[in-house]
């Protein structure tokens, strides 16, 4: 009787959780982002030179804006970002600095941001000519 | 005497057919009857028209993906699939990159492919599947089994090894084609290992394997079930060139490969289990066949060239095959010494039939309703993403 009394709460937490996590997903507020630019661009560099960019942009919506993850190209890349809530109107930044450590240099480097936006992807571009 | 007779022969046919052995093995990737042909149709241009994608919130970094009534873009970076209607129309978003049972926990997409039954599989860049159903939910997540005793990414601590040992192979990830025969993937495979990279290896050439067979049929284990083929011996006359060393194909309703490398004008058709079947193929028109070598260990000039003036140097590339009642229809794409047009060729039953001029990169991917579909054009600066179509004439229908 026990083990059943046990299963039966078993099931109703699985089942209860599930939907909480579904309910949170869909219910997660969302706001609105403008970035100054997404596309940075510096002229060319060569073997171990460092490039610095910083691309800003601004929570155009109702509710605070969080920056829930930074993806960029590859190692090579290191970044800091503001991690606490913007609230609307505010302003926060997403600075990247790339080295390149060897003779060959990519083109073109993109870095992935996550946010509680309504388009909840981004790209940023730096754009080495 | 007459005991020791009959040994001696035993001995000496013994040897004599372990040497023809070794020369069959050596050559039976290649060697057979050589099916050229030409009945060329007079014209050189197709009219192309343009269907533009409505604009999405993408990375513009993807691919696309056909079927009957849809078609996908998917994009690589955010890992959505956005779905259009034969008009461009948007209708429709599913996944994203997130944890969700209705996402894809991954950084970026390298590779997918959507198997006729709707599953639909992605590979992400370590060594990473997922797999979800028609209904886009996910089914698993995993890892690929490679099916070797050393560990997936160890085999950098292993000498010597066996060229037909799995481990020293991974996907490549700079041909995103990816073929499929029922419950199978097909994907072309490199070695970097130390002791047998296309940097330095001669034995590289003549030994290495070129497409990997992956067995989705238990999604909770899917594993690389053979690894089939080798380089064309074209790439030996060469000291080296592991830049222009890719291998493209296709595969027809019997699970027949249809192969083409980069430097080689033929095209090579195999059985299921690799074994070659026949040869064909002809040289394209303004190709510039003057390749750099590499002749030392370095990755970096490897990178260099393999990016400088690809869009100028005479590669093959794409294959894509059709299969009309009786007839294989066959496209392969080739790069001209040219700023705005590279050839495409059309071989009906082995027969070069067209050799038409088409836009930079184009290749042809899927045929509806009278049109052959292109390869997405994407320019994600301007946010764009456009195919190209052209009507099929009445021949290739």
């Amino acid at each position: 009787m026990l083990s059943k009394i046990i299963i039966t709460i078993n099931i109703l937490l699985f089942f209860g959780c599930a939907k909480h996590t579904k309910e949170a997903k869909e219910n997660t507020p969302t706001t609105n982002i403008a970035f100054n630019t997404k596309i940075i661009t510096v002229e060319t560099i060569s073997k171990n030179d460092t490039i610095k960019a910083e691309y800003n942009f601004k929570n155009i919506g109702d509710v605070p804006l969080i920056i829930e993850s930074v993806i960029p190209d590859c190692s090579c890349i290191d970044f800091e970002y503001s991690k606490n809530s913007i609230f609307p109107n505010d302003s926060g930044h997403i600075k990247l600095k790339y080295i390149s450590t060897n003779n060959y240099i990519k083109k073109k480097l993109h870095t992935v941001v996550k946010a509680n936006t309504k388009s909840k992807f981004h790209k940023l571009t730096l754009k080495i000519n | 005497m007459k005991l020791y007779f009959p040994v001696w022969l035993i001995i000496f046919l013994l040897f004599s057919c372990k040497k023809l052995d070794d020369n069959s093995k050596k050559e039976s990737f290649f060697l057979s009857k050589n099916y050229s042909n030409t009945q060329l149709l007079s014209f050189h241009k197709v009219k192309m028209d343009t269907l533009r994608f409505e604009k999405i919130n993408s990375s513009y970094e993807g691919d696309i993906a056909y079927n009957k009534n849809e078609i996908y873009f998917i994009d690589f970076r955010f890992g959505y699939v956005f779905s259009f209607n034969y008009d461009g129309k948007y209708l429709n978003r599913y996944l994203g990159i997130g944890n969700n049972t209705d996402e894809i926990n991954l950084n970026q997409i390298k590779r997918y492919y959507f198997f006729p039954n709707g599953m639909k599989v992605f590979y992400g860049t370590k060594n990473d599947v997922h797999i979800f159903n028609k209904s886009w939910e996910k089914i698993t997540e995993g890892f690929f089994n490679w099916n070797s005793d050393i560990p997936y990414g160890h085999a950098k601590n292993y000498r010597d090894l066996n060229p037909n040992e799995k481990a020293i192979y991974s996907f490549d990830f700079n041909n995103t084609e990816t073929k499929g025969y029922k419950y199978k993937n097909y994907v072309p495979i490199y070695s970097e290992h130390k002791d047998f990279n296309g940097l330095i290896h001669e034995k590289y050439y003549k030994e290495s394997r070129i497409i990997a067979e992956i067995d989705f049929s238990n999604v909770y284990n899917v594993s690389v079930n053979r690894i089939l083929g080798r380089r064309t011996p074209e790439l030996s006359n060469y000291h080296f060139l592991p830049h222009y060393s890719s291998t493209y194909f296709d595969i027809d309703s019997q699970n027949n490969f249809y192969v083409s490398f980069e430097i080689d004008s033929l095209i090579y058709k195999y059985n299921r289990d690799f074994k070659i079947l026949h040869t064909f193929g002809n040289s394209g028109t303004n190709m510039d066949n003057t390749y750099s070598e590499i002749s030392s260990y370095n990755p970096q000039l490897f990178r260099q060239l393999n990016n400088k003036n690809r869009h100028l140097k005479g590669l093959y590339s794409s294959i894509k095959i059709f299969e009309n009642k009786n007839d294989i229809i066959l496209f392969r794409s080739y790069t001209k010494n040219d700023e705005s047009i590279d050839g495409l060729q059309v071989y009906k039953n082995m027969s070069l039939i067209l050799n038409i001029d088409v836009p930079k990169k184009f290749k042809v991917m899927y045929y509806k309703d009278g049109y052959f579909y292109s390869n997405p054009y994407i320019n994600d600066e301007k946010e764009i993403i456009y195919v190209l179509k052209f009507k099929a004439p009445c021949y290739l229908r």
